[in-house]
């Protein structure tokens, strides 16, 4: 193993591939930084060019601008409330309203330390868990994923700040919204009216730009200009950086977040987004003041950033080792992968152990890039802050129009989203939560998906499910973390 | 969308000089991909794309149009300015499988057909715990209880059930979202049988996780050479799926044949061969008229089979 | 709805409108009830129990019948009314606010026809000039200034193909930005 690491080293050691280390973390900065231009998008405008590198060093630079986007992502999110990425819209909860009580610093400075964290933890799990974690992937089939997805829509009930008849509507129209295009069974087109772009569903950007970046424009619109004045940017460096308090509070959160994020994240669909609302529904079960979630808390921040860098790394074990991708970005590192001639999967580290070796060893050195990337930069972005409104609102505008445009080329996308912008704007007046909404949407699909697959299987048997002891397990917890929500919410009426 | 495009190429059109025809093509060709960037259709296109730049001498460029189900694509293919200048791929899916499901506003007739240069190769494999060893085997079983496979959609679910329609088998198709699932479920056990390309199913084959039963395509795979085919083993069902170039109907026959020669010539380079090969294709030549009546056929014969199996949309 | 979020409920700053929540609360779940009842409409179209198991309707079915209960429960009780104070008051009668809406809907419209460089810059002029109220001077090159600065960050250096346009065909032709 560490002769493994140590040959890994050796192959990143050359300058090309430092280079490229370095120019792919910056890239997936910049990209998780804009919004709508998402890794997948990325690493498919790059890949004929990565077709003149050689397959290391390929890999290498995809492979940066992958987890580069997981610690970009959060930027716009605490900034300006547009989530860069799926994962980071639970970070647009407390992260932009730390923003707003002028914290900016301390949830940028949080995330990116947790980011760096999770990361490490990630890819030590990478390397010394791999093979048995496989198993586990495989072990998973229709029910239990669709056992694992309905303990994640459980977790609703924790979102439910609005109370439960709200939370509840928001959720089934995420379900709705999800359920549009074509029926993942029978091939049969819901909810299309006859519109080629709704066939393939509705895509995650112009739903996630719509609800909160642009629903955040209309917003500003209405606050007076005095936003900068609430920000009040801290004005010394030392100002940038998380508080003791702070610090203290988001040790255990990064933690679970890590651990908790590396274990969904191995998991096709939708893994780094589940772990980060998963690790958030934690956090707030676990807070000593559940009441700051949703005003601020920088546990809401450092738990589900934590999880998803840490989800990230998690993706790559049945990439490497089953040559099975778990995310769309990881099927396109994977074909960048076949481009080279290489095959991933179990045979890769005897056959070729550089580049196995070359991706981890870049993992780490990688991480380590983006840290000294993004700490110093946290300042300068705060100052982003500062910024009119008048100016701001405009960039908003133009950024969530290209960046949901850039998707899929789709100039129905952008209508979309300006139809999401309207309807979270509304939401939001009207004290609805979206956590619930975008959940529930993530989930759905593969809900459906898997149920009706198992179904299939079990020939319409629903006792097979005694035979499976992981989908039971998943059960026995989505009625646990409901009664258990239901239960707190009376005794806190009661003391009420 | 389609309103789009031919504002944009008419305007091209406009700003063109119109120089003798003999000089065609005389700027870059562009190449519409129904596909992302990355997946086999995208990438053995960019293969014989770069090939067929040499031969033309213009940039051939390529422009990724994903979306419904691939039929955006094809749409705009079939929408563009019949000048030979913005022509397309497609396989099966695009021209005989999406037309069943969906709503689509194009038909054969929108289409100039150039040729086909690759085909996909197809296997029925169980997992390495599993009884069965050969598909006669695996046939035996189905006809005892019903049998699950997964597999991503047509044309690979059509095979089995052109299957149990020769040997009286029972079959359960269970679909997934990509081929790497229907493997990975299949590794597991929760179905019992997997039917996809090589690049989904080589690593767990290599791995000793899988085990190939036949190649359910014309030929046998490269990698498994001792592995027979269907036929080979007295099961008379191929399936088969091809890729190729069409463009709108109405591109001026020289033109046509400009292209022609040369996606033929681009279509036997040995690099080309090679790409295809790590995608799980095989380079296989299909002159234009070949191609078009191939997809006619399997659209006539896939309308009634998915529809008996329900899964497609009733008229 | 618990003690202690109705206690830390106050207003975020100062100067806040005590906001109209259980107004709009009760026009979504109004807007919900609607949205129930057509997609029950066009859920009913399809299939809701197949040959082989639960049908490409059944789960959207379920969901609107579900989402109708729901939102009538909402128009009911709409929530507390302190709870989640957000936005100043009367949306349709700021100038901002309306300058900003017909700004995105403009955008999104125009998109498909007239391109993204041409609509954006008349968009940004529109939000600085009429919903902010700043000189025809400083919106102009504030708006230039954006659709440059895009044009080069996602077109030129990312290489996002942009939408096309009247401006985005003199672009391709300089190189600055892909073909889509």
């Amino acid at each position: 193993m560490i002769d493994g690491l140590l040959h890994g080293f050796a192959v990143l050691s050359s300058w090309q591939n430092l280079s490229l280390c370095l120019l792919g973390a910056f890239l997936g900065t910049v990209v998780g930084v804009l919004p709508g231009l998402g890794p997948a998008t990325t690493i498919a405008l790059l890949l004929p060019i990565t077709l003149k590198l050689d397959p290391t060093g390929a890999i290498i630079l995809l492979a940066g601008i992958y987890y580069g986007v997981a610690y970009g992502g959060t930027l716009t999110s605490v900034l300006m409330r547009i989530p860069g990425e799926a994962s980071s819209v639970v970070t647009c909860i407390d992260g932009y309203e730390m923003a707003r009580k002028g914290r900016a610093g301390a949830a940028l400075g949080i995330a990116a330390i947790g980011s760096f964290f999770a990361s490490t933890v990630g890819i030590l799990g990478v390397m010394l868990l791999s093979p048995p974690l496989a198993e586990l992937v495989i072990a998973f089939g229709p029910w239990e994923y669709a056992a694992l997805m309905l303990a994640g829509l459980s977790l609703i009930a924790f979102f439910a700040a609005s109370g439960l008849a709200k939370a509840g509507l928001m959720a089934l129209l995420g379900l709705m919204l999800g359920s549009v295009g074509l029926d993942p069974i029978s091939g049969t087109p819901r909810f299309t009216f006859g519109i080629p772009e709704l066939v393939d569903g509705i895509n995650i950007t112009p739903l996630a730009l719509g609800l909160f970046g642009l629903s955040e424009l209309l917003y500003l619109a209405l606050v007076k200009d005095t936003k900068a004045e609430i920000l009040r940017p801290p004005t010394s460096l030392l100002g940038f950086l998380p508080s003791k308090q702070e610090a203290k509070r988001s040790v255990a959160p990064v933690l679970r977040g890590s651990v908790l994020g590396f274990l969904v994240g191995l998991l096709p669909g939708g893994g780094a987004v589940l772990a980060s609302f998963l690790s958030y529904a934690v956090e707030k079960r676990l807070a000593k003041r559940p009441e700051e979630f949703g005003r601020g808390a920088v546990e809401g921040v450092a738990g589900p950033e934590a999880a998803n860098n840490a989800g990230t790394a998690g993706a790559f074990i049945p990439l490497l080792t089953l040559g099975i991708p778990s995310n769309a970005v990881t099927a396109l590192l994977l074909g960048a992968l076949l481009i080279h001639g290489v095959q991933p999967g179990p045979m890769i580290l005897e056959r070729q152990p550089e580049i196995y070796w070359g991706v981890i060893a870049s993992m780490y050195l990688g991480n380590v890039i983006l840290l000294v990337l993004n700490l110093p930069l946290v300042g300068l972005f705060v100052r982003a802050l500062e910024i009119p409104r008048r100016y701001m609102a405009a960039a908003i505008l133009a950024i969530c129009v290209i960046g949901v445009y850039s998707t899929n080329l789709a100039t129905f996308d952008v209508l979309l989203a300006a139809g999401f912008g309207l309807l979270g704007f509304a939401l939001r007046r009207g004290g609805f939560d979206l956590g619930p909404l975008v959940l529930a949407y993530v989930l759905g699909p593969t809900f459906e998906r898997s149920l009706r697959q198992g179904l299939l299987i079990s020939d319409g048997e629903l006792g097979i499910l005694l035979e499976r002891p992981i989908a039971l397990g998943f059960i026995l917890a989505a009625i646990a973390t409901l009664a258990a929500a239901v239960l707190l919410r009376n005794r806190a009426r009661v003391a009420d | 969308m389609q309103r789009r495009t031919l504002i944009a190429t008419g305007a091209a059109a406009l700003f063109a000089p119109r120089l003798a025809l003999a000089a065609w093509p005389e700027r870059e060709i562009t190449v519409i991909v129904q596909y992302g960037a990355g997946g086999s259709t995208d990438v053995s296109t960019r293969a014989i794309a770069a090939e067929a730049e040499k031969i033309l001498g213009v940039p051939v460029q390529i422009v990724n149009r994903p979306g419904g189900q691939g039929t955006v694509g094809v749409q705009q293919i079939a929408a563009a300015r019949p000048d030979g200048y913005t022509i397309g791929t497609t396989g099966l899916a695009g021209l005989a499988i999406a037309p069943h499901m969906l709503d689509v506003a194009y038909g054969f007739e929108s289409f100039t057909f150039l040729p086909a240069f690759a085909r996909y190769l197809y296997g029925i494999a169980v997992r390495a715990e599993s009884p069965h060893r050969t598909i006669q085997d695996l046939v035996n079983a189905a006809k005892a209880r019903r049998t699950t496979f997964g597999a991503t959609g047509a044309p690979n679910n059509i095979g089995m059930f052109d299957i149990a329609r020769a040997t009286g088998a029972r079959f359960q198709f269970v679909p997934f979202g990509s081929g790497a699932e229907a493997v990975t479920a299949t590794l597991g056990g929760h179905v019992d049988a997997v039917i996809q390309n090589p690049p989904e199913m080589l690593p767990a084959l290599e791995s000793g996780r899988l085990r190939l039963l036949a190649s359910a395509s014309a030929g046998r795979w490269k990698e498994y050479p001792e592995v027979p085919t269907l036929r080979e083993q007295g099961v008379d069902v191929v399936v088969d799926s091809m890729i190729g170039f069409i463009g709108p109907k109405g591109i001026p026959q020289d033109r046509v044949e400009r292209l022609t020669s040369a996606f033929l010539e681009a279509a036997q380079k040995p690099a080309l061969a090679e790409i295809l090969g790590r995608f799980g294709m095989v380079p296989s030549i299909l002159q234009p008229q070949e191609f078009e009546r191939v997809a006619r056929e399997a659209h006539d014969r896939f309308g009634p089979q998915l529809r008996e199996a329900g899964l497609a949309r009733r008229r | 709805m618990t003690a202690s979020a109705r206690n830390s409920a106050k207003p975020a700053w100062p100067g806040a409108v005590e906001p109209a929540m259980t107004r709009t609360a009760r026009c979504v779940a109004l807007g919900g009830v609607i949205f129930a009842i057509l997609a029950w409409r066009e859920a009913a179209k399809l299939e809701s129990w197949g040959w082989d198991g639960p049908g490409p309707g059944l789960l959207p079915q379920v969901l609107a019948v579900l989402m109708g209960i729901l939102a009538l429960a909402v128009l009911a009780w709409p929530g507390d009314p302190t709870t989640e104070p957000e936005g100043g008051a009367r949306p349709w009668a700021n100038r901002t606010f309306l300058t900003y809406g017909i700004a995105m809907l403009g955008i999104a419209l125009a998109l498909p026809w007239l391109g993204f460089v041409a609509p954006m810059l008349v968009a940004t002029i529109a939000m600085l000039r009429f919903g902010e109220g700043t000189s025809w001077r400083e919106a102009l090159l504030y708006g230039l200034l954006l659709t440059a600065g895009i044009v080069l960050i996602f077109g030129t250096a990312l290489g996002v193909p942009f939408p096309s346009g009247i401006a985005e065909r003199a672009l391709y032709s300089l190189g600055l930005v892909r073909g889509a």
